[in-house]
């Protein structure tokens, strides 16, 4: 039995990444869709919020880059501006050590508001083609993907850099909820490596 | 007392911050060197950055890949002394899971550059030389990493001797050449394609694409035929539209028979 369901769960995940590996999120194409559990457990899927803005954040709290932006509130600062607008922030884990209660702990330690998705597998960074944390993605009210690559203009670690450095989603979604066309629909994404299994 | 319950929180901490107590200067030792042992005004002389990395750990290349941070020099130097642009050795590739490609180096490498100093007899002695270095050091985890490095050398008429001669040979020679040199007899490269001939067999030929922020190299693949190699990769902008390459320089880089890693560079071409 316990064999069985070993290679159930083989042919699944199989199935999945073979499903998913050519559909990799292109500016102006469909968003992947994607069910995942946030810290709390809860599942939170791209079809529930059809109709609205929403933005993916790649997760990975031990990344330097990470914690740039969150260490000076500016990723949750983001997260709360657009929030107001009616834009929905998901960050998602595909950290392989990832897990619900690892979510749930650094989301109380950095008075994270939005949900943490547990992607541990890979599957759901992968089909996004998520290659760095944090790479970003915009998803418009047509659920197609309006912008991808990274947060901002300049590549580095440290804190003083965001002041200085155009923030790309901020522009981005300005020119989403805008209704106009987005100037820099790609960038390249900078920061580690996503840590996938 | 309070010393005490510092202490204990302190411990409680620990696990919450294994990944950020080990910091990026730990791993990754730098050191300011020269080929030198004395300035000769009017002269230029070779300054090295050698980082020294820890086991298992690496850092990047002017092109770190997927992700990754290059390493990064801000030179401080004394008045009327310049610095050339800094060489970066032929890199290795890694990947790790996920198919996320990085360029870089494991264990040490030594980034060189050449400085001149100023004209004129009236150099004060010693004379500091300094850079601030950045970098970022990856494992499992990334840590950014940074030192100010320096150096002190005596300024001097005419008794300058070599100093740190093999390192410098060694790291020089690992530079990816501009020129066709032996074992290269000849190199093409027309819109996505590299061809390279050998005079003697090389191994592990790999092709680096260059730092660019508007192109994305893709499906690189490299053949090798007795002698020849084939390398075939595709160029495009982020709009997804071909790109044209001019200006922007990819290595090839490869083992010798001698088992030493060289590179070649491979100027960029019109798309």
């Amino acid at each position: 039995m316990f064999k069985t369901g070993l290679f159930a769960l083989a042919l699944m995940a199989t199935a999945s990444f073979t499903g998913f590996a050519s559909a990799e999120a292109k500016v102006g194409e469909a968003a992947p869709a994607f069910s995942l559990q946030d810290q709390d457990g809860k599942a939170v899927s791209l079809d529930e919020h059809k109709g609205k803005v929403v933005v993916l954040e790649w997760f990975n709290e031990e990344c330097p880059f990470v914690v740039k932006h969150y260490k000076t509130g500016n990723m949750n600062a983001l997260a709360a501006k657009y929030a107001e607008k009616d834009v929905v922030w998901i960050a998602v884990n595909s950290s392989n050590f990832t897990t619900n209660d690892k979510n749930k702990a650094i989301a109380e330690k950095w008075s994270i508001k939005h949900p943490i998705l547990n992607d541990a597998n890979g599957a759901t960074g992968k089909a996004y083609d998520a290659k760095t944390t944090p790479d970003m993605f915009i998803i418009n009210k047509d659920g197609k993907v309006a912008y991808k690559g990274a947060i901002d203009s300049i590549k580095d670690s440290d804190s003083e850099s965001i002041a200085k450095a155009t923030n790309y989603v901020a522009k981005a979604l300005d020119e989403v909820l805008a209704d106009t066309a987005v100037s820099q629909a790609e960038t390249k994404p900078y920061g580690c490596s996503v840590k996938y299994k | 007392m309070p010393f005490f319950l510092a202490m204990f929180l302190a411990a409680l901490a620990i696990p919450t911050f294994v990944a950020h107590a080990q910091d990026g200067k730990g791993l990754v030792k730098a050191e300011l060197l020269a080929d030198t042992t004395a300035i000769v005004p009017g002269k230029s002389f070779n300054v090295g950055i050698r980082l020294t990395v820890e086991p298992a750990w690496h850092v990047y290349w002017t092109n770190p890949g997927d992700a990754g941070l290059p390493i990064r020099v801000t030179w401080k130097l004394p008045e009327g002394f310049t610095a050339s642009d800094l060489q970066f050795p032929t890199p290795i590739k890694f990947v790790q899971p996920g198919d996320i490609v990085g360029y870089g180096y494991e264990q040490e490498v030594m980034l060189i550059a050449t400085i001149t100093a100023p004209v004129g007899d009236r150099m004060k002695s010693p004379v500091v030389l300094s850079a601030d270095v950045k970098w970022l050091v990856c494992k499992d985890v990334c840590i950014p990493g940074k030192a100010t490095i320096a150096l002190d050398l005596p300024a001097s008429g005419d008794d300058a001797k070599p100093a740190n001669q093999d390192l410098f040979k060694t790291w020089t020679d690992r530079m990816p050449t501009a020129n066709v040199l032996a074992p290269l007899v000849d190199l093409s490269h027309n819109a996505g394609q590299i061809r390279l001939d050998w005079s003697s067999d090389v191994t592990e030929v790999q092709f680096f694409p260059p730092a660019s922020d508007d192109v994305t190299f893709s499906d690189i693949d490299v053949k090798q035929a007795g002698r020849t190699t084939t390398i075939t990769y595709k160029a495009e902008s982020l709009d997804g539209k071909p790109a044209s390459l001019a200006g922007l320089n990819g290595v090839v880089g490869y083992i010798d028979k001698d088992n030493h890693r060289r590179g070649i560079v491979v100027p960029g071409v019109k798309g």
